[in-house]
Protein backbone atom coordinates (compact mmCIF):
# COMPACT_ATOMS: atom_id res chain seq x y z
CA UNK A 1 0.00 0.00 0.00
CA UNK A 2 1.28 3.41 -0.87
CA UNK A 3 0.36 5.73 1.95
CA UNK A 4 1.27 8.75 -0.21
CA UNK A 5 -1.77 8.09 -2.35
CA UNK A 6 -4.21 8.28 0.52
CA UNK A 7 -5.88 11.61 1.19
CA UNK A 8 -6.59 12.83 4.68
CA UNK A 9 -9.82 11.57 6.07
CA UNK A 10 -12.70 13.95 5.74
CA UNK A 11 -14.98 14.42 8.68
CA UNK A 12 -17.81 11.98 8.82
CA UNK A 13 -20.78 13.09 10.79
CA UNK A 14 -23.91 11.38 11.92
CA UNK A 15 -26.80 13.63 12.71
CA UNK A 16 -29.19 12.70 15.44
CA UNK A 17 -32.85 13.53 15.74
CA UNK A 18 -32.55 14.86 19.25
CA UNK A 19 -29.04 16.13 19.30
CA UNK A 20 -29.44 19.45 20.97
CA UNK A 21 -26.71 21.35 19.23
CA UNK A 22 -23.95 20.80 16.75
CA UNK A 23 -21.35 20.31 19.45
CA UNK A 24 -23.26 17.35 20.73
CA UNK A 25 -23.50 15.56 17.44
CA UNK A 26 -21.31 12.55 16.94
CA UNK A 27 -18.65 13.80 14.62
CA UNK A 28 -15.49 12.16 13.54
CA UNK A 29 -12.31 13.73 14.74
CA UNK A 30 -8.85 12.44 14.07
CA UNK A 31 -7.59 10.46 17.01
CA UNK A 32 -4.09 11.65 16.53
CA UNK A 33 -1.30 11.33 18.98
CA UNK A 34 1.50 13.90 18.91
CA UNK A 35 4.02 11.54 17.34
CA UNK A 36 1.64 9.69 15.08
CA UNK A 37 0.08 10.74 11.80
CA UNK A 38 -3.67 11.17 12.11
CA UNK A 39 -5.96 8.23 11.80
CA UNK A 40 -7.52 7.78 8.40
CA UNK A 41 -10.82 6.99 10.07
CA UNK A 42 -12.38 6.50 13.46
CA UNK A 43 -12.95 3.30 15.30
CA UNK A 44 -16.53 3.64 16.47
CA UNK A 45 -18.08 6.96 17.42
CA UNK A 46 -15.17 9.34 18.00
CA UNK A 47 -16.36 10.54 21.39
CA UNK A 48 -18.59 7.64 22.36
CA UNK A 49 -22.32 7.38 21.89
CA UNK A 50 -25.38 7.57 24.08
CA UNK A 51 -28.94 7.21 22.83
CA UNK A 52 -32.23 8.93 23.50
CA UNK A 53 -35.80 8.32 22.43
CA UNK A 54 -39.04 10.04 23.33
CA UNK A 55 -42.40 8.42 24.00
CA UNK A 56 -45.64 10.37 24.01
CA UNK A 57 -47.81 9.02 26.83
CA UNK A 58 -50.34 11.83 26.72
CA UNK A 59 -53.61 11.72 24.80
CA UNK A 60 -52.67 14.53 22.45
CA UNK A 61 -49.78 15.70 20.31
CA UNK A 62 -46.43 16.27 22.02
CA UNK A 63 -43.93 18.53 20.27
CA UNK A 64 -40.20 18.48 21.03
CA UNK A 65 -37.83 21.15 19.80
CA UNK A 66 -34.17 20.34 20.49
CA UNK A 67 -32.06 23.46 20.84
CA UNK A 68 -31.21 24.77 17.41
CA UNK A 69 -33.07 22.06 15.56
CA UNK A 70 -36.42 21.46 13.94
CA UNK A 71 -39.53 20.57 15.93
CA UNK A 72 -40.64 16.95 16.16
CA UNK A 73 -44.32 16.17 16.62
CA UNK A 74 -45.35 12.90 18.22
CA UNK A 75 -48.97 11.96 17.80
CA UNK A 76 -51.06 9.97 20.25
CA UNK A 77 -51.60 7.17 17.74
CA UNK A 78 -49.82 4.16 19.16
CA UNK A 79 -47.76 3.51 16.05
CA UNK A 80 -46.45 7.06 16.16
CA UNK A 81 -45.99 7.64 19.87
CA UNK A 82 -42.32 6.70 20.07
CA UNK A 83 -39.18 7.86 18.29
CA UNK A 84 -36.26 5.64 17.46
CA UNK A 85 -33.20 5.71 19.67
CA UNK A 86 -31.06 8.48 18.27
CA UNK A 87 -27.32 8.56 18.86
CA UNK A 88 -25.76 11.59 20.47
CA UNK A 89 -22.36 12.40 21.83
CA UNK A 90 -22.51 11.78 25.58
CA UNK A 91 -23.30 14.95 27.48
CA UNK A 92 -26.27 17.16 28.17
CA UNK A 93 -29.03 17.86 25.74
CA UNK A 94 -31.72 20.49 26.01
CA UNK A 95 -35.09 20.74 24.33
CA UNK A 96 -38.39 22.49 24.77
CA UNK A 97 -41.58 20.49 25.06
CA UNK A 98 -45.08 21.58 24.12
CA UNK A 99 -48.22 19.60 24.91
CA UNK A 100 -51.56 21.31 24.50
CA UNK A 101 -51.04 24.84 25.74
CA UNK A 102 -48.30 23.83 28.18
CA UNK A 103 -44.57 24.18 27.63
CA UNK A 104 -41.53 23.20 29.64
CA UNK A 105 -37.82 22.63 29.24
CA UNK A 106 -36.18 19.23 29.06
CA UNK A 107 -32.57 18.85 30.17
CA UNK A 108 -31.09 15.37 30.15
CA UNK A 109 -27.54 14.16 30.69
CA UNK A 110 -26.68 11.01 28.79
CA UNK A 111 -23.61 8.85 29.42
CA UNK A 112 -21.68 6.79 26.91
CA UNK A 113 -23.46 3.54 26.02
CA UNK A 114 -26.55 4.67 27.90
CA UNK A 115 -30.01 4.30 26.38
CA UNK A 116 -32.40 6.92 27.72
CA UNK A 117 -36.16 6.84 27.24
CA UNK A 118 -38.10 9.99 28.10
CA UNK A 119 -41.83 9.46 28.55
CA UNK A 120 -43.78 12.70 28.23
CA UNK A 121 -47.31 13.01 29.49
CA UNK A 122 -49.68 15.32 31.30
CA UNK A 123 -49.86 15.20 35.09
CA UNK A 124 -53.10 15.32 37.08
CA UNK A 125 -52.64 19.04 37.66
CA UNK A 126 -52.43 19.62 33.91
CA UNK A 127 -48.70 20.29 33.75
CA UNK A 128 -46.30 18.42 31.49
CA UNK A 129 -44.67 15.47 33.21
CA UNK A 130 -41.48 13.76 32.13
CA UNK A 131 -40.20 10.42 33.32
CA UNK A 132 -36.63 9.53 32.42
CA UNK A 133 -35.63 5.87 32.19
CA UNK A 134 -32.00 4.86 31.90
CA UNK A 135 -30.43 1.57 30.90
CA UNK A 136 -26.93 0.51 29.89
CA UNK A 137 -27.64 -2.86 28.38
CA UNK A 138 -25.08 -5.62 28.15
CA UNK A 139 -27.41 -8.26 26.80
CA UNK A 140 -27.23 -7.58 23.07
CA UNK A 141 -27.63 -10.92 21.37
CA UNK A 142 -28.78 -11.69 17.86
CA UNK A 143 -30.18 -15.08 18.84
CA UNK A 144 -32.43 -13.88 21.66
CA UNK A 145 -35.14 -11.30 22.01
CA UNK A 146 -35.07 -8.67 24.73
CA UNK A 147 -38.19 -7.56 26.55
CA UNK A 148 -38.46 -4.55 28.85
CA UNK A 149 -41.26 -3.26 31.04
CA UNK A 150 -41.32 0.48 31.80
CA UNK A 151 -43.38 1.71 34.75
CA UNK A 152 -44.67 5.11 33.63
CA UNK A 153 -47.97 5.07 35.50
CA UNK A 154 -47.31 6.28 39.03
CA UNK A 155 -50.31 4.34 40.32
CA UNK A 156 -49.06 1.00 38.99
CA UNK A 157 -46.97 -0.50 41.75
CA UNK A 158 -44.94 -3.67 41.29
CA UNK A 159 -45.78 -4.02 37.64
CA UNK A 160 -45.14 -7.38 36.07
CA UNK A 161 -45.06 -8.72 32.55
CA UNK A 162 -46.60 -12.14 32.16
CA UNK A 163 -46.30 -14.48 29.19
CA UNK A 164 -49.26 -16.58 28.16
CA UNK A 165 -51.30 -17.14 31.31
CA UNK A 166 -48.92 -17.39 34.20
CA UNK A 167 -45.27 -17.24 33.24
CA UNK A 168 -43.82 -14.15 34.89
CA UNK A 169 -41.16 -12.67 32.61
CA UNK A 170 -40.46 -9.45 34.49
CA UNK A 171 -41.69 -8.57 37.98
CA UNK A 172 -41.37 -5.87 40.61
CA UNK A 173 -41.16 -2.87 38.34
CA UNK A 174 -41.77 0.25 40.41
CA UNK A 175 -43.14 3.48 38.93
CA UNK A 176 -40.31 5.34 37.24
CA UNK A 177 -38.17 2.25 36.76
CA UNK A 178 -37.81 -0.52 34.23
CA UNK A 179 -36.99 -4.19 34.06
CA UNK A 180 -35.49 -6.01 31.09
CA UNK A 181 -34.92 -9.67 30.30
CA UNK A 182 -33.62 -11.74 27.38
CA UNK A 183 -36.13 -14.30 26.16
CA UNK A 184 -36.41 -16.81 23.36
CA UNK A 185 -37.82 -15.46 20.12
CA UNK A 186 -41.26 -17.01 20.19
CA UNK A 187 -44.83 -15.98 19.56
CA UNK A 188 -46.28 -15.18 22.93
CA UNK A 189 -49.26 -13.42 24.44
CA UNK A 190 -48.02 -10.83 26.91
CA UNK A 191 -50.01 -9.14 29.64
CA UNK A 192 -49.08 -6.39 32.08
CA UNK A 193 -50.38 -6.48 35.63
CA UNK A 194 -50.08 -3.94 38.43
CA UNK A 195 -49.54 -5.03 42.05
CA UNK A 196 -52.01 -7.72 43.01
CA UNK A 197 -54.57 -6.82 40.38
CA UNK A 198 -55.87 -9.88 38.60
CA UNK A 199 -57.04 -8.05 35.50
CA UNK A 200 -54.19 -7.19 33.19
CA UNK A 201 -53.67 -5.30 29.97
CA UNK A 202 -52.44 -7.04 26.81
CA UNK A 203 -49.17 -5.95 25.21
CA UNK A 204 -49.38 -6.63 21.50
CA UNK A 205 -45.95 -7.59 20.21
CA UNK A 206 -46.85 -10.72 18.25
CA UNK A 207 -44.01 -12.95 17.13
CA UNK A 208 -40.81 -11.93 18.88
CA UNK A 209 -37.88 -11.86 16.48
CA UNK A 210 -34.36 -12.97 17.22
CA UNK A 211 -32.08 -10.04 17.86
CA UNK A 212 -34.93 -7.58 18.32
CA UNK A 213 -35.48 -5.56 21.46
CA UNK A 214 -38.90 -4.52 22.70
CA UNK A 215 -40.29 -2.12 25.26
CA UNK A 216 -43.67 -2.27 26.98
CA UNK A 217 -44.78 0.93 28.72
CA UNK A 218 -47.63 0.95 31.19
CA UNK A 219 -49.09 4.43 31.47
CA UNK A 220 -52.27 6.37 32.06
CA UNK A 221 -52.94 9.40 29.95
CA UNK A 222 -54.73 12.23 31.70
CA UNK A 223 -58.39 11.53 32.23
CA UNK A 224 -58.11 8.13 30.58
CA UNK A 225 -57.82 4.56 31.73
CA UNK A 226 -54.50 2.87 32.28
CA UNK A 227 -53.10 1.38 29.08
CA UNK A 228 -50.08 -0.22 27.47
CA UNK A 229 -47.78 0.93 24.69
CA UNK A 230 -45.69 -1.78 23.03
CA UNK A 231 -42.66 -0.61 21.07
CA UNK A 232 -39.89 -2.18 19.08
CA UNK A 233 -36.59 -0.59 20.09
CA UNK A 234 -35.25 0.80 16.85
CA UNK A 235 -31.92 2.54 16.54
CA UNK A 236 -31.32 5.24 13.99
CA UNK A 237 -28.16 4.83 11.93
CA UNK B 1 -6.71 -27.90 -9.28
CA UNK B 2 -8.57 -27.13 -6.05
CA UNK B 3 -12.28 -27.16 -6.82
CA UNK B 4 -13.51 -26.69 -3.26
CA UNK B 5 -15.65 -23.64 -4.03
CA UNK B 6 -16.38 -24.40 -7.68
CA UNK B 7 -19.46 -22.64 -8.95
CA UNK B 8 -20.14 -20.60 -5.84
CA UNK B 9 -20.66 -16.89 -6.34
CA UNK B 10 -19.10 -15.03 -3.42
CA UNK B 11 -19.52 -11.37 -2.58
CA UNK B 12 -16.86 -10.07 -0.19
CA UNK B 13 -17.21 -6.65 1.43
CA UNK B 14 -14.97 -5.01 3.96
CA UNK B 15 -13.16 -1.96 5.27
CA UNK B 16 -9.60 -0.66 4.81
CA UNK B 17 -8.26 -4.20 5.08
CA UNK B 18 -9.81 -4.67 1.64
CA UNK B 19 -8.68 -1.48 -0.06
CA UNK B 20 -4.97 -1.79 -0.91
CA UNK B 21 -2.87 -4.03 -3.10
CA UNK B 22 -1.52 -6.84 -0.99
CA UNK B 23 -4.31 -6.60 1.57
CA UNK B 24 -7.26 -9.00 1.80
CA UNK B 25 -8.57 -7.88 -1.57
CA UNK B 26 -5.45 -9.58 -2.89
CA UNK B 27 -4.90 -12.53 -0.59
CA UNK B 28 -8.46 -13.51 0.31
CA UNK B 29 -9.81 -12.79 -3.16
CA UNK B 30 -7.09 -14.85 -4.84
CA UNK B 31 -7.43 -17.70 -2.35
CA UNK B 32 -11.13 -17.95 -3.08
CA UNK B 33 -10.64 -17.64 -6.84
CA UNK B 34 -7.98 -20.35 -6.74
CA UNK B 35 -10.65 -22.66 -5.38
CA UNK B 36 -12.80 -21.89 -8.42
CA UNK B 37 -15.27 -19.56 -6.72
CA UNK B 38 -16.68 -16.64 -8.69
CA UNK B 39 -15.58 -13.79 -6.46
CA UNK B 40 -16.57 -10.12 -6.34
CA UNK B 41 -14.73 -8.11 -3.69
CA UNK B 42 -15.38 -4.58 -2.47
CA UNK B 43 -13.55 -2.57 0.15
CA UNK B 44 -14.36 0.88 1.51
CA UNK B 45 -11.86 2.48 3.86
CA UNK B 46 -13.21 3.69 7.18
CA UNK B 47 -16.77 2.48 6.80
CA UNK B 48 -18.78 0.78 9.50
CA UNK B 49 -21.37 -1.95 9.01
CA UNK B 50 -24.24 0.52 8.77
CA UNK B 51 -22.59 2.36 5.89
CA UNK B 52 -23.10 -0.69 3.71
CA UNK B 53 -26.85 -0.28 4.18
CA UNK B 54 -27.25 3.37 3.19
CA UNK B 55 -24.16 3.75 1.05
CA UNK B 56 -20.45 3.81 1.60
CA UNK B 57 -18.58 7.04 1.02
CA UNK B 58 -14.99 7.18 -0.07
CA UNK B 59 -13.46 9.02 2.85
CA UNK B 60 -10.08 7.33 2.46
CA UNK B 61 -10.37 5.15 -0.59
CA UNK B 62 -12.31 2.26 -1.98
CA UNK B 63 -11.45 -0.75 -4.11
CA UNK B 64 -13.12 -3.48 -6.06
CA UNK B 65 -12.05 -6.62 -7.79
CA UNK B 66 -13.98 -9.07 -9.94
CA UNK B 67 -13.02 -12.66 -10.58
CA UNK B 68 -9.61 -12.69 -12.26
CA UNK B 69 -9.61 -9.04 -13.30
CA UNK B 70 -7.17 -6.53 -11.89
CA UNK B 71 -7.76 -4.66 -8.66
CA UNK B 72 -9.28 -1.19 -9.10
CA UNK B 73 -8.61 1.36 -6.37
CA UNK B 74 -10.18 4.81 -6.23
CA UNK B 75 -8.93 7.36 -3.68
CA UNK B 76 -11.10 10.12 -5.15
CA UNK B 77 -13.40 11.87 -2.75
CA UNK B 78 -15.98 11.73 -5.55
CA UNK B 79 -15.91 7.95 -5.74
CA UNK B 80 -19.42 6.53 -5.86
CA UNK B 81 -19.96 4.16 -2.98
CA UNK B 82 -22.07 1.04 -2.75
CA UNK B 83 -24.92 -0.44 -0.80
CA UNK B 84 -25.04 -4.11 0.03
CA UNK B 85 -28.45 -4.32 -1.58
CA UNK B 86 -27.24 -3.10 -4.95
CA UNK B 87 -24.22 -5.41 -4.80
CA UNK B 88 -26.40 -8.41 -4.01
CA UNK B 89 -28.76 -7.54 -6.84
CA UNK B 90 -25.82 -7.05 -9.20
CA UNK B 91 -23.97 -10.28 -8.43
CA UNK B 92 -26.65 -12.61 -7.03
CA UNK B 93 -24.16 -14.25 -4.62
CA UNK B 94 -24.62 -17.61 -2.97
CA UNK B 95 -22.69 -16.29 -0.01
CA UNK B 96 -21.70 -12.87 1.27
CA UNK B 97 -18.57 -12.51 3.37
CA UNK B 98 -18.44 -9.40 5.58
CA UNK B 99 -15.04 -8.37 6.91
CA UNK B 100 -15.73 -5.73 9.53
CA UNK B 101 -14.70 -4.91 13.08
CA UNK B 102 -11.82 -2.48 13.48
CA UNK B 103 -13.87 0.54 12.40
CA UNK B 104 -16.40 -0.06 15.16
CA UNK B 105 -14.48 -1.32 18.19
CA UNK B 106 -13.91 2.04 19.84
CA UNK B 107 -10.12 1.73 20.02
CA UNK B 108 -8.85 4.48 22.29
CA UNK B 109 -12.16 4.71 24.11
CA UNK B 110 -12.69 3.49 27.64
CA UNK B 111 -15.42 1.03 26.77
CA UNK B 112 -16.72 -0.97 23.84
CA UNK B 113 -19.62 1.00 22.32
CA UNK B 114 -21.93 -1.99 22.43
CA UNK B 115 -25.23 -0.29 21.68
CA UNK B 116 -23.75 1.69 18.79
CA UNK B 117 -22.15 -1.42 17.31
CA UNK B 118 -25.35 -3.38 17.70
CA UNK B 119 -27.28 -0.79 15.71
CA UNK B 120 -24.77 -0.86 12.87
CA UNK B 121 -24.35 -4.63 12.77
CA UNK B 122 -28.05 -5.27 13.06
CA UNK B 123 -28.77 -2.92 10.17
CA UNK B 124 -26.42 -4.82 7.89
CA UNK B 125 -27.42 -8.34 8.93
CA UNK B 126 -31.08 -7.37 8.54
CA UNK B 127 -30.42 -6.05 5.03
CA UNK B 128 -28.59 -9.25 4.07
CA UNK B 129 -31.30 -11.45 5.55
CA UNK B 130 -33.92 -9.53 3.61
CA UNK B 131 -32.18 -10.63 0.41
CA UNK B 132 -32.06 -14.30 1.53
CA UNK B 133 -28.32 -14.60 1.15
CA UNK B 134 -26.14 -16.80 3.35
CA UNK B 135 -23.58 -14.78 5.28
CA UNK B 136 -20.26 -15.13 7.07
CA UNK B 137 -18.70 -12.37 9.16
CA UNK B 138 -14.95 -12.06 9.58
CA UNK B 139 -13.87 -10.37 12.81
CA UNK B 140 -10.73 -8.33 13.42
CA UNK B 141 -7.24 -9.79 13.77
CA UNK B 142 -4.90 -9.00 16.63
CA UNK B 143 -3.02 -5.73 16.67
CA UNK B 144 -1.87 -3.14 19.16
CA UNK B 145 -0.64 0.39 19.51
CA UNK B 146 -0.06 2.91 16.77
CA UNK B 147 -2.32 5.70 15.69
CA UNK B 148 -5.44 3.51 15.91
CA UNK B 149 -4.78 2.65 19.58
CA UNK B 150 -5.81 -0.93 19.03
CA UNK B 151 -5.27 -3.22 22.01
CA UNK B 152 -5.22 -6.96 22.50
CA UNK B 153 -7.86 -6.71 25.21
CA UNK B 154 -10.27 -4.70 23.05
CA UNK B 155 -9.80 -7.02 20.07
CA UNK B 156 -10.63 -9.96 22.32
CA UNK B 157 -13.70 -8.14 23.67
CA UNK B 158 -14.83 -7.03 20.23
CA UNK B 159 -14.38 -10.46 18.72
CA UNK B 160 -16.44 -12.09 21.46
CA UNK B 161 -19.10 -9.40 21.14
CA UNK B 162 -19.33 -9.78 17.37
CA UNK B 163 -19.80 -13.51 17.77
CA UNK B 164 -22.91 -12.71 19.83
CA UNK B 165 -24.43 -10.11 17.56
CA UNK B 166 -23.70 -11.07 13.93
CA UNK B 167 -26.07 -14.06 13.60
CA UNK B 168 -27.65 -15.10 11.31
CA UNK B 169 -24.21 -14.56 9.80
CA UNK B 170 -21.73 -17.25 10.82
CA UNK B 171 -18.84 -15.71 12.72
CA UNK B 172 -15.25 -16.33 11.63
CA UNK B 173 -12.95 -15.55 14.55
CA UNK B 174 -9.72 -14.12 13.14
CA UNK B 175 -8.08 -14.14 16.57
CA UNK B 176 -8.07 -17.93 16.41
CA UNK B 177 -5.76 -17.91 13.40
CA UNK B 178 -2.66 -16.58 15.18
CA UNK B 179 -1.50 -15.41 18.56
CA UNK B 180 -1.34 -11.73 19.54
CA UNK B 181 1.63 -10.12 17.79
CA UNK B 182 2.27 -13.12 15.58
CA UNK B 183 1.24 -11.19 12.49
CA UNK B 184 3.20 -7.91 12.47
CA UNK B 185 1.43 -4.68 11.57
CA UNK B 186 2.60 -1.50 9.86
CA UNK B 187 0.62 0.81 12.13
CA UNK B 188 -0.83 -1.28 14.93
CA UNK B 189 -3.81 -2.26 12.81
CA UNK B 190 -2.99 -2.98 9.17
CA UNK B 191 -0.89 -6.07 8.65
CA UNK B 192 2.29 -6.55 6.70
CA UNK B 193 2.09 -8.38 3.38
CA UNK B 194 2.90 -11.72 4.97
CA UNK B 195 0.21 -11.11 7.57
CA UNK B 196 -2.41 -10.39 4.95
CA UNK B 197 -1.41 -13.54 3.08
CA UNK B 198 -1.81 -15.62 6.22
CA UNK B 199 -5.07 -13.92 7.19
CA UNK B 200 -6.56 -14.27 3.71
CA UNK B 201 -5.65 -17.94 3.44
CA UNK B 202 -7.00 -18.66 6.91
CA UNK B 203 -10.31 -16.97 6.11
CA UNK B 204 -10.59 -18.87 2.84
CA UNK B 205 -9.90 -22.15 4.62
CA UNK B 206 -12.64 -21.34 7.11
CA UNK B 207 -15.08 -20.53 4.34
CA UNK B 208 -14.33 -23.84 2.65
CA UNK B 209 -14.79 -25.68 5.91
CA UNK B 210 -18.00 -23.86 6.86
CA UNK B 211 -19.55 -24.39 3.46
CA UNK B 212 -18.93 -28.10 3.89
CA UNK B 213 -16.74 -28.18 0.82
CA UNK B 214 -13.52 -29.34 2.40
CA UNK B 215 -11.87 -31.86 0.12
CA UNK B 216 -11.33 -35.18 1.80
Amino acid sequence: MSRKKEPDISARATTGLLAGCAALLIAAVPGAGAAEPPRLYDSGPARGAGFIRIANVSNGIVSITPAGRARIDLSAEDALRGTRFEAITPGKIAASIRAGNQTRKLNVAIAANELVTVAIGIAANGSISTTVFRETPKDFNALRSSLALFGVDKTCANARLVADKNTVVIAGVAPGSLGRKAVNPVKVALTVFCAKETRGLPAELGQLEAGERYSVLIFAAQGAARRVLALRDEMAL
Amino acid sequence: MNMALAGLVLLVIGDSHMVSQGYLISSLHESLVSQQAIVHSYGACGVNAGDWVYGTSGTCGQAERHERAALRIDYSSRAKGWTVRELIERHRPDLIVVQMGDTMAGYGQSSLPQAWIYGKVRALTTAIRAQNVACMWVGPPWGSGGRYEKTTARVREMSHYLSQVVPPCTYIDSTAFAGPGEWPTIDGQHLTASGYRAWGHSIADSIVSLTGRSQK
